[in-house]
């Protein structure tokens, strides 16, 4: 099978999946499987909402992650999950759903962080072990190159769909490709994300960790440096899964236009710019303060924006990078939701001295929860959480 | 025995809180501040959390020209 | 011209179809064919655009091309069309300069900025495309090759509808009468029985001048033989010639002619793989549209009332789709004699004005039409060099008296007209309001050019006595051309009856800002005529022709007591509070000190003049405003250009367009007209003639000082929009760095910040709130259309700008000019040396009192 086929391959699949959390809040693409689903659920980017699922603010930053650090969230999840995870899937297609089903996780699905082998399966640890085999194994294959199935073990056979559906190999037959030809029975096929997949992981582990950590901003989402890389070629091939040939140009008046054929990266761009132009392999936009604003209510920070940005910063671009002046436009609109913070807590008026506020003001101190204090007028805000440790203080010593 | 006020504490700049000080005066007798603390403090009640910061988004809104053309 | 143009247009047709057709005949088509085909490809045209007069503009939700077929060379062509008309350029395509002149060409600017660009197809760009001599067929043929994907087809239709009738009628000045003339039987028969045309025609008495239709001509008027014909008639002499000995440039308009389609050529070859496309394109292209071979046509021509002529060409251009156009044969016009006037040898021509003069006279005459190069790129010189190249009879109308002496200076400088040959009509009683300045050594009178403000023409009632002889002078003469400075301020109705005043053959108009806020720059496509040529600020800047400007808004937080004021006050107070903010005072003041030690020049602009008075009087250092006399402008200026005595000065808003200072290179701006973009741009002009500064990336500043969460950030940004289309980029300063620690700040004090608060609040709020003089008399229409108001963002509209309080101002005999000059201004007359040096201290009258006692 030529190798540009399972390169193209593989970025439909995984652009897919990411397109799928795109357009959750709008035109729903078919939804990946329900072993995807309860992943993305478990890894936090997807949070469960009334009928289905929605995406999270940890989702939108895993949206802007680069191509192996995504892949690898999702991977360590599947593995962890494994035995309960592929068996299900297996029951899945027995009943004839084929992965299909609206997005919405079924509430009636066994609890997916029970990692149990069911129907049979392999217990977990000795599951994830083979797992783990096949993912270097995987490395020392050739793109390109059939390999029998009946070679795996069965909790590798059980994991292969899953792995299809992420693009990390071809089965034919199996997510949405066609059957196998006359005599292709029973071979699948390693894609370059596959074989490079193990070299990836070290630069995807400096990636902080997964979708999961929720909310915090890590420099090194969306640009993996190369040094961590022990393939630095393969590393380029594979963060094009997630990032195709996309290349973005921000004008100094904050026009943008995105170099790109994918649906995906149109949906995604369009999570922060106002597009106003779709083109056959341009999307043109523009940077508003609306639609960051909107981002940023999300979850996305103005830093991974504008990190974003550059890591996919068109070649012409002067400086390889965004404007100056953009740059700091995008930080300054962030900066406006932070000029006014609120937080409950006591105000604690009337002391009858210097002496007990000080008393008191010195516990919330050590308490971390002293939130404002006015030493002449004798007054003191603590957090509202940890009033009862304050007022019990104020009780026992007595304070006046 | 000190006094305890339950409520919320408004950590702001200079032209917020001035502007949060004229919305109170604009909508009196319901007033949502309990206590003006100092230039960048103020203290008040739970409940008008979400109607200030609303007020506060269409005040920059206000401000802001976006043209799409 | 026409003629010829329908030819070639009936030949590309042709040729077009006879190979869609796989037809290899050459014989000519049927002329009852070729009307049934040309009539069906009309419907055809018709049923695409139906829901499409006009592209719409105002996109917001995203216009989903992306179905458009990408060609499989499309990395190699620069450009995408979508199906509304708009057109995206890539600057890095080696193809980009030829790709630029043609789509300026045919459609307008939106963006500029460094790597993409944005155009949009509109109608008058269109006419504009036609009448420099390119043709529907052509064009869309061209752009087709552009574009990354097949041409959306409604774009095609967009294209043919609206070039389709252009170019096939003309209106001509003879003898101080207009006619009307057209090749076509059939648009001549429409014009006639048309309800506007009709009853203005003037019937020819027998024996007398004027045009009867169907009279066969050959390349004549029917009647009146002879005279006519010198005007009328086809010219093949050589085009026109700019004879700059120094450096040898000699530019030939033949050669000119040719150079739209040699442009079209070049990007054919580029992008042709060879086709026969490319034959025809060469041979049949738009490079023969100047006269040469054409044949004797049939021409039908009629003479109209010269006060009906504006109605008839606003109809024409906007009912009937038949633009007039105007061009004026200079070489055969034997009637106005030849004025001995050349370009000086020390003239330099830069590229891009001698390619805007080559719009002009491209085919051997002097088309009227509007010529857009940014501020500080030479406007004067291509003036200059049109009137030298027209060598008649030229009347050249500028903003201001200010601008007259500037404008006669660059005459003489430029041009081997002696000066004593250059006139100037202005008002002969001095400037209003003005203790004296100016009179004695400026009479009016009439010479082989004339210099006039567009006020003195169109401001016809209170003439003095001694200006109606020049008056009527200039009204009697007929002019070959005439030039028209910032022709983007004029009202309207000014220009109208500046228009109806005085007969000239040519009209070339001068701007920077083809842009009004109240969108009535398409009044002056009939007025004028189309825009000729339009050049890219930053390509001027990357070639050094202006300088590179850094460009901040300056982020000044309002103080807590100002800005408890400002939410409670009433529109007025508001705009004196945000102007007068301590922090931007402050800010101001650093900046000043900052560029001074640098040797900078620096301008202060304020609209308020309250604000003004009062920033001069703090940094002590000098303004202009308007009501500043003559004699004490041009000794500020003076000392501000050639001494380091003045190293910074303070101008109201007659600033703006009226004085040259290119010795400025720092732009302060603490306070301006609500969201005006042409004014944004027109100071920003005032810096951008090139410093030489060795070793500096920016050699120009330009600050707009911002009080932050006020009005004024909506309307900074609103202003902005302009220049961030061209490319400059603002970069926000939330802080200046080093502000804190300048001891020397004045209202480091919060008691002086309230003393300025009590001193802002109690000024009297009109007198508080006035900008130069005469605010009230801008029209409600233009300054609703620049302040806040969303309705006004979807829909501008409105009428004459606030340019007028100037013309009233500079032409000084408005009584009602000096009124309001002197209920505005606190001291009226004699501005005393001292205060105006900034020894003394200029108080306003409140500060009197107040610091007074």
């Amino acid at each position: 099978m030529p190798v540009d086929a399972l390169v193209d391959y593989a970025r439909r699949r995984w652009e897919g999946i990411l397109h799928f959390l795109v357009a959750l809040a709008g035109r729903n693409p078919a939804p990946p499987s329900q072993t995807i689903v309860a992943s993305l659920i478990r890894a936090r980017v997807l949070e469960e909402a009334g009928d289905g699922a929605t995406i999270s603010s940890a989702g939108f930053q895993f949206l802007l992650k680069s191509g192996p650090a995504q892949l690898w969230v999702l991977l360590r999840d599947v593995m962890a999950h494994a035995g309960g995870g592929a068996a299900r899937r297996a029951a899945d297609r027995r009943g004839g759903s084929g992965g299909g089903g609206g997005g919405a996780v079924d509430p009636d699905a066994p609890d997916p962080e029970e990692p149990t082998g069911v129907n049979g399966a392999p217990p977990p640890a000795e599951a994830q072990r083979e797992l783990v085999a096949l993912l270097f194994a995987l490395a020392a294959t050739v793109p390109g190159r059939a390999y029998p199935v009946a070679a795996l073990a069965s909790a590798q056979r059980d994991f292969l769909p899953t792995l299809a559906e992420l693009g990390v190999v071809l089965v034919p037959g199996e997510a949405d490709e066609p059957p196998p030809p006359r005599g292709g029975e029973g071979l699948f096929y390693p894609t370059p994300v596959g074989v490079s997949l193990v070299g990836s992981a070290a630069a995807a582990s400096t990636d902080g960790g997964g979708g999961g950590d929720g909310g915090e901003d890590n420099p090194a989402a969306g640009a993996p440096d190369g040094t961590a890389s022990a393939r630095p070629a393969a590393e380029a091939l594979l963060s094009t899964t997630s990032t195709g040939a996309l290349a973005i140009v921000v004008e100094n008046n904050y026009r943008v236009y995105a170099y790109t054929t994918s649906p995906f990266q149109m949906a995604l761009l369009g999570l922060f710019v106002h597009i106003r132009y779709r083109l056959p392999n341009v999307a043109v936009g523009t940077l508003t303060r609306t639609r960051v604003a909107d981002a940023l209510a999300n979850g996305i920070t103005a830093g991974q924006i504008i990190r974003f940005l550059n890591a996919h910063a068109h070649p012409r671009m002067r400086g390889g990078r965004v404007p100056a002046n953009v740059a700091d436009q995008v930080a300054l609109w962030a900066a406006e939701k932070e000029r006014v913070r609120t937080a409950p807590a006591v105000l604690l008026t009337g002391f009858a001295g210097v002496g007990g506020w000080t008393a008191v003001a010195s516990f919330a101190a050590d308490l971390g929860a002293k939130l404002w204090e006015d030493r002449e007028g004798l007054r003191l805000a603590v957090d509202a959480d940890a009033y009862g440790e304050v007022k019990a203080f104020i009780r026992e010593q007595r304070i006046e | 025995m000190p006094e305890a006020t339950h409520g919320v504490l408004v950590t702001c700049d200079v032209p917020v809180k001035q502007f949060l000080l004229k919305l109170d005066n604009d909508r009196a007798p319901d007033r949502f501040i309990v206590a003006k603390l100092d230039e960048t403090h103020l203290f008040i009640h739970a409940w008008a959390v979400d109607m200030i910061k609303d007020q506060l988004e269409r005040l920059f809104a206000e401000n802001q020209y976006e043209s799409l053309t | 011209m026409p003629s010829n143009g329908d030819r070639h247009t009936r030949k590309r047709r042709r040729r077009r179809d006879a190979e869609a057709s796989s037809d290899d005949e050459e014989e000519e088509e049927p002329p009852l064919l070729r009307r049934a085909r040309e009539e069906r490809q009309e419907l055809e045209d018709d049923a695409l655009l139906r829901a499409t007069d006009e592209f719409d503009r105002e996109v917001t939700e995203a216009q989903d091309f992306s179905t458009l077929e990408l060609k499989p060379d499309h990395e190699a062509r620069p450009v995408w069309v979508s199906g509304d008309g708009r057109i995206f350029l890539e600057t890095f395509s080696p193809l980009y300069k030829q790709a630029y002149d043609f789509l300026v060409a045919i459609s307008e600017p939106q963006s500029r900025p460094d790597v993409v660009h944005e155009y949009c197809l509109s109608k008058p760009a269109l006419q504009s495309a036609v009448s420099v001599g390119l043709d529907g067929d052509s064009i869309v043929s061209v752009l087709s090759r552009l574009c990354k994907t097949s041409l959306p087809p409604v774009v095609a239709a967009y294209i043919r509808k609206h070039t389709r009738t252009f170019g096939k009628a003309k209106i001509i000045l003879f003898r101080g009468k207009h006619y009307i003339q057209t090749f076509e039987e059939s648009v001549a028969r429409l014009f006639l029985n048309d309800s506007i045309i009709g009853p203005a025609r003037v019937l020819p008495t027998p024996g007398s001048e004027g045009g009867a239709v169907g009279a066969p001509g050959g390349g004549k008027p029917p009647a009146g033989g002879g005279e006519v014909a010198g005007v009328l008639g086809d010219s093949t002499a050589g085009g026109p010639t700019w004879n700059v000995e120094g450096d040898g440039v000699t530019l030939a308009g033949q050669d000119d002619a040719v150079s739209d389609a040699a442009m079209v050529r070049s990007m054919t070859a580029a992008l042709d793989e060879g086709t026969s496309d490319a034959a025809e394109l060469g041979g049949a292209g738009p490079d023969g549209p100047s006269d040469g071979s054409a044949p004797a046509q049939k021409t039908f021509s009629f003479q109209v009332r010269s006060d009906a002529v504006e109605a008839i060409k606003q109809h024409c251009q906007k009912d009937l789709n038949y633009p007039l156009m105007e061009e004026y044969d200079f070489r055969a016009d034997e009637r106005n004699a030849s004025i001995d006037m050349d370009l000086k040898p020390i003239a330099r021509i830069r590229p891009y004005q001698e390619k805007s003069l080559s719009k002009m006279f491209g085919n051997g005459r002097a088309r009227s039409g509007i010529i857009v190069l940014p501020c500080g790129a030479g406007k004067s010189l291509v003036g200059v060099t049109a009137a030298c190249t027209v060598k008649k009879p030229t009347l050249c109308l500028c903003t201001s008296s200010v601008s007259v002496e500037q404008w006669r200076y660059q005459f003489a400088l430029w041009s081997t007209l002696p000066k004593e040959k250059i006139g100037r009509f202005t008002a002969v009683g001095g400037a209003a309001g003005s203790g004296g300045g100016g009179k004695k050594d400026a009479p009016s009178f009439v010479g082989d050019v004339t210099v006039t403000t567009y006020h003195m023409l169109g401001n016809q009632n209170k003439r003095s006595a001694a200006s109606m002889p020049v008056l009527e002078a200039l009204k009697n003469k007929e002019w070959g051309l005439m030039l028209l400075d910032e022709v983007h301020v004029v009202p309207a109705n000014i220009f109208r009856k500046v228009l109806m005043n005085v007969n000239a053959h040519c009209k070339l108009g001068l701007t920077a800002t083809l842009l009004r806020e109240d969108n009535k720059i398409g009044d002056l496509v009939y007025l004028i005529g189309p825009k000729l040529y339009e050049a890219n600020w930053l390509d001027l800047q990357r070639q050094g022709y202006l300088a590179t400007v850094q460009c901040a808004e300056v982020w000044c937080p309002m103080t807590a007591e100002f800005f408890r004021e400002y939410l409670s006050g009433t529109p007025g107070a508001r705009k004196l509070l945000y102007a007068m903010n301590p922090n931007k005072v402050r800010s101001c003041q650093f900046l000043v000190h900052f560029h001074e030690a640098r040797k900078d020049k620096v301008i202060i602009f304020s609209d308020t003049l309250f604000a003004l008075d009062e920033y001069a009087r703090l940094l002590k250092r000098p303004f202009i405003r308007g009501d500043t006399p003559q004699a004490e402008r041009l000794r500020i200026l003076h000392l501000f250009q050639h001494t380091p005595m003045v190293n910074t000065i303070l101008l109201s808003k007659v600033g703006d367009t009226s004085i040259d200072i290119p010795e400025a290179n720092v732009l302060i701006q603490v306070s301006s007209h609500y969201g005006s973009r042409r004014q944004e741009a027109q100071r920003l002009g005032r810096i951008l003639r090139p410093k030489p500064r060795a070793g500096q990336n920016f050699n120009a500043f330009f600050y707009s000082l911002v009080s932050t969460d006020t009005a004024e950030m909506f309307y900074a940004a609103k202003r902005q929009k302009f220049l961030t289309d061209q490319g400059y980029a603002f970069k926000v300063i939330t802080h200046l760095e080093g502000l804190d620690a300048s001891p020397d700040l004045c209202y480091s004090k919060r008691e002086e910040q309230l003393e300025l608060l009590a001193s802002v609040l109690a000024a009297d709020a009109s007198a508080a709130s006035a900008t130069d003089a005469l605010d009230e008399a801008v029209d409600v229409g233009e300054r609703a259309s620049m302040m806040r108001n969303k309705a006004s963002m979807a829909h501008l509209s409105g009428g004459a700008g606030r340019e007028y309080a100037e013309f009233v101002r500079h032409g000084g005999s408005s009584q009602v000019a000096n009124t309001m000059a002197r209920k505005v201004a606190t001291r009226v007359s004699g501005v005393d040396v001292d205060a105006v040096m900034g020894r003394g201290v200029v108080r306003h009258s409140l500060f009197r009192k107040r610091l007074g006692k």
